[in-house]
């Protein structure tokens, strides 16, 4: 079904090639899985097999590409989209259309498909796919999961033979992971032929034929279904990637936490015109890294939000070391890492974003701030130059610079590789060190064992559980 | 050659995507101009930071005709959303069109952005041009509404000349609101490669 | 909630461009002294029938209120100041009609069916993408935008301390909006070309849209009036 022979490419500005003679076969109704670490070239490989190299993203192509026995640089890309669906990382960004009924029909309405035709089509997509409850809805208020299944529903509407996905559980929950790994399930027994570069590859462990390992641009390794499985999970981190038996994962039980502070929230409740947030009063040590969970729309996000004093109707109020806390100072005392980091990424350089941070500038603190990060050759560099990665880490820094005790992260790990994501725990420790609380809403069970203290689980607006893993006290 | 001077799709959508970023900093501006001391001065507020987003756009502008695609769309949304008669429409066109001839000409520079964006702007003018090319048909309603003595005085605080001036504020706003937008540019988007 | 009687889009587009073109260059003389007001009567009809009531009573209040006003009070009053902005309180009502069917047609037509009228008036399809573009990015930036005042606020950089900078006040605001908005847009048009918007043919547009009744007598209102203005104005 799909060939690539002696592939290689490098990006239009880049100095490195991305692929390096990449010989790869796929059969009809494969289900194909690419997955390495952050820049080993999977997300190049799909964007090769859609189209969008080289029709719209330059660079340098070498080799030969062939979709259904035809060469895809003697198609144009609307001709090859009409073999591939492609379905992206970010649920928001893919939608052309503002309700879910026209999105839905929106690849087919492009290829003029009569209108009976249309219609009949988008009436078996929603009943195979169970899409009843999200028809004739804005797009802007669907939850992530819900994003993702109108996304793979429209591109499947055409009925293409080949399906593409890029790191499509990135910012998907369990259960929005589950539905996804269901749709593959339902498409691959349609026969359809499908390709997913991954970080996460658990979810996938008994659907895909094979997993692709990538490195610097080359394939590695190709690894059976059945090979797959019997990796370790420390195998697996050894290349990189993420762990499949998420059954085996511990937390670590060797940190002690410090009985003489603490943190005391008081009861807090908050409601607007769609969600009711009523949480009892708790205590936690200080410092700590508690992780927040729950389900999507348990109200994780407005929680923090409350806890902080951004929503201002919450009237928070909490102790840190039976010093109180109230309102606004709340806000005063907290400081966030957002999920799209460059919200709040405002200056020229990465020195200057630390600098603008702190109540009293200083300029040798900064210089220190940066080396226990380990990013003091960062200094001067442009902060939306960065990658991902360390975009984060001089949010983290500008957090810790504020010199405020609480700060709260919003899925900070979603789309990280293993070793990235190791690095992450590596900031959490020192933040702990640091003698901050921290709040970590998060669905990624492996972070939570790195580097967590404890999990928050919230529920429809209410505490369903706070667990602390280490309840040994000195 | 020619084929690649066609605009693509992906040039509407860069079309539509960075318009709509002006476009929603201009209404937002405009929103002002319900207080009277403010909406004389719209067109120049409007030019002097309207520039950021307009200069970002034209340096992901290479092809000719998206500007003035940029300007038509700008004037017919203005006209669609009311009050403004047809003029909105079209001084959004010639000055998208000649805007847009300018930068394609000129190649990519501070200055050529800068000059670029200030004919771009004088688009903003079409909102008042009612008050100047009806001047009849506006008074004769004030007249009948408030007597002569009322609508001969309104005349006299708007004459013909004002228009002159409303064009050079609003054309010098606009030069330094690009050129704000061009040192910006080179700041942030130059040195993080997004450009 | 479907709404009883539609009107059509295409109709809605000839109306404002109507409405604000000739209740901005009429006189208030002759045959406008009557076509006038039947349109600055049609937005609030219009409004009506959409059980947009608010609104509606909204504008006409303020337009019986202001005429009230003009005929009763206003000639007993003097003093430069507030002739002016009486004045320009009604000029700016003038304008109202104009307003009110620019809000009705925005408020009441979604996207899809506005390129499809747009489509079936032949209008060129890069001009189409653009627009719709464009109308789909307002929501996604105003969203954008709130996230940037939520991390402004953490960082405290709210408030009176941003009046007293504002060139920076305006960078830091601006900056960010402008970088997530490069990065949604490029996604989005990758999205996009992947769903075949390049596609040359025809496109296919699912809603259907018919002209009732109602569309015929208001097209046939519309080229009246026009007949009347080309008329009177040129004539």
């Amino acid at each position: 079904m799909i060939q690539l022979q002696n592939v290689s490419f490098q990006y239009q500005y880049q100095s490195k090639k991305a692929l390096n003679a990449i010989d790869l076969e796929i059969s009809v109704g494969e289900v194909i899985v690419l997955c390495g670490k952050s820049g080993c070239g999977k997300t190049t490989i799909t964007r090769l097999l859609n189209g969008l190299i080289p029709y719209y993203i330059n660079g340098e192509l070498q080799g030969t590409i062939q979709l259904a026995n035809q060469d895809i640089q003697a198609m144009e890309i609307h001709e090859i989209s009409k073999l591939t669906g492609s379905v992206f990382q970010n649920p928001k960004t893919q939608f052309y259309n503002i309700d879910t009924d026209s999105e839905l029909v929106f690849t087919v309405e492009n290829f003029g498909l009569p209108s009976e035709e249309i219609l009949n089509r988008k009436a078996m997509m929603v009943e195979q796919l169970e899409l009843q409850t999200l028809l004739q809805r804005n797009l802007f208020h669907l939850s992530g999961g819900e994003k993702q299944r109108i996304a793979c529903a429209s591109v499947a509407i055409h009925d293409p033979p080949i399906i593409i996905l890029d790191e499509p559980s990135a910012n998907l929950d369990q259960d929005a992971t589950a539905q996804l790994g269901e749709m593959i399930a339902f498409w691959k027994s349609q026969g359809k032929t499908i390709i997913i570069s991954e970080h996460r590859l658990h979810y996938l462990q008994n659907l895909a034929d094979r997993f692709v390992f990538l490195e610097d641009g080359q394939i590695k390794h190709i690894f059976a279904q059945k090979e797959m499985l019997t990796m370790s999970n420390e195998a697996l981190y050894q290349l990189g990637l993420r762990a499949i038996h998420l059954e085996e994962l511990m937390p670590q039980h060797d940190r002690l936490l410090d009985q003489g502070a603490s943190f005391k929230l008081e009861t807090l409740s908050y409601s607007n015109h769609d969600f009711q947030l009523k949480i009892e009063g708790f205590d936690l040590p200080f410092p700590a890294i508690m992780a927040i969970t729950g389900h999507n729309g348990a109200g994780k996000s407005t929680f923090a939000k409350s806890l902080t004093g951004l929503n201002r109707k919450a009237s928070p109020t909490f102790h840190i070391n039976n010093v109180k806390f109230r309102k606004k100072q709340c806000l005063q005392a907290s400081s966030i890492v957002m999920q799209d980091v460059h919200h709040q990424l405002f200056t020229e350089s990465v020195l200057a974003e630390i600098l603008l941070s702190m109540p009293e500038p200083n300029e040798a603190l900064a210089l220190d701030l940066l080396a226990l990060l380990d990013a003091s050759e960062l200094k001067d560099a442009h902060p939306l130059a960065l990658s991902g990665g360390e975009k984060q880490r001089v949010a983290i820094l500008s957090a810790i610079a504020a010199d405020k005790q609480l700060i709260i992260m919003d899925e900070p790990t979603s789309g990280l590789d293993y070793h990235h994501m190791r690095q992450f725990a590596n900031c959490m420790n020192i933040l702990r060190n640091q003698n901050k609380l921290v709040f970590i809403i998060t669905h990624d069970p492996e972070m939570i064992a790195l580097c967590c203290d404890g999990t928050i689980e919230l529920s429809q607006g209410m505490i369903k559980d706070i667990t602390l893993f280490n309840k040994q006290r000195v | 050659m020619i084929k690649n001077l066609a605009l693509r799709t992906e040039d509407f959508m860069t079309v539509g995507i960075y318009t709509s970023i002006y476009f929603a900093l201009l209404f937002t501006i405009s929103l002002l101009g319900y207080i009277p001391i403010f909406n004389a001065i719209l067109p120049a507020l409007i030019g002097i930071f309207g520039g950021v987003p307009f200069i970002l756009f034209l340096a992901k502008t290479e092809k000719f005709g998206m500007i003035t695609m940029s300007g038509t769309i700008c004037g017919l949304i203005m006209m669609l959303m009311g009050g403004n008669g047809f003029y909105p429409l079209l001084t959004g066109l010639i000055c998208g069109f000649i805007a847009d001839i300018l930068f394609i000409k000129l190649k990519s520079s501070t200055f050529s952005m800068s000059l670029s964006f200030a004919v771009f702007s004088l688009w903003t003018i079409g909102l008042y041009l009612p008050i100047y090319l009806h001047r009849t048909a506006y008074f004769s309603n004030i007249t009948v509404q408030y007597g002569a003595e009322y609508a001969n005085k309104l005349n006299s605080y708007i004459p013909d000349w004002t228009l002159f001036l409303f064009i050079v504020m609003t054309f010098a706003a606009s030069l330094i609101g690009g050129l704000i937008g061009t040192k910006l540019l080179t700041k942030h988007f130059k040195k993080s490669g997004i450009v | 909630m479907k709404q009883r009687i539609q009107i059509d889009p295409r109709t809605k587009l000839l109306l404002t461009v109507t409405i604000n073109i000739i209740t901005v260059s009429a006189p208030q003389s002759g045959w406008f002294l009557y076509i006038l007001p039947i349109l600055w009567g049609i937005p609030a009809i219009l409004l009506l029938l959409y059980q947009k009531y608010k609104i509606a009573s909204y504008y006409l209040i303020l337009l019986f209120s202001v005429t009230t006003f003009q005929y009763t009070i206003a000639p007993y009053i003097h003093g430069v100041l507030f002739f002016l902005s009486l004045g320009i309180i009604s000029i700016s009502l003038r304008l109202l009609p104009g307003i009110m069917m620019g809000y009705f047609l925005l408020s009441t037509t979604s996207i899809s069916e506005l390129v499809a009228a747009l489509e079936k008036l032949h209008m060129p399809r890069g001009f189409i993408i653009s627009l719709s573009v464009m109308f789909r990015f307002f929501p996604t930036l105003s969203y954008e935008y709130i996230y940037i005042q939520q991390a402004m606020a953490f960082r405290g950089l709210t408030g009176f301390s941003m009046l007293l900078h504002p060139i920076k006040a305006m960078e830091y605001r601006l900056i960010p909006l402008m970088v997530s908005a490069s990065k949604i847009g490029n996604e989005l048009t990758m999205a996009s070309l992947t769903r075949g918007l390049s596609a040359p043919n025809n496109r296919t547009n699912v809603c259907q849209l018919e002209f009732h009744l109602q569309d015929f007598l208001l097209i046939t209102t519309c080229i009246v009036v026009w007949l009347i203005f080309i008329w009177e104005v040129f004539l």
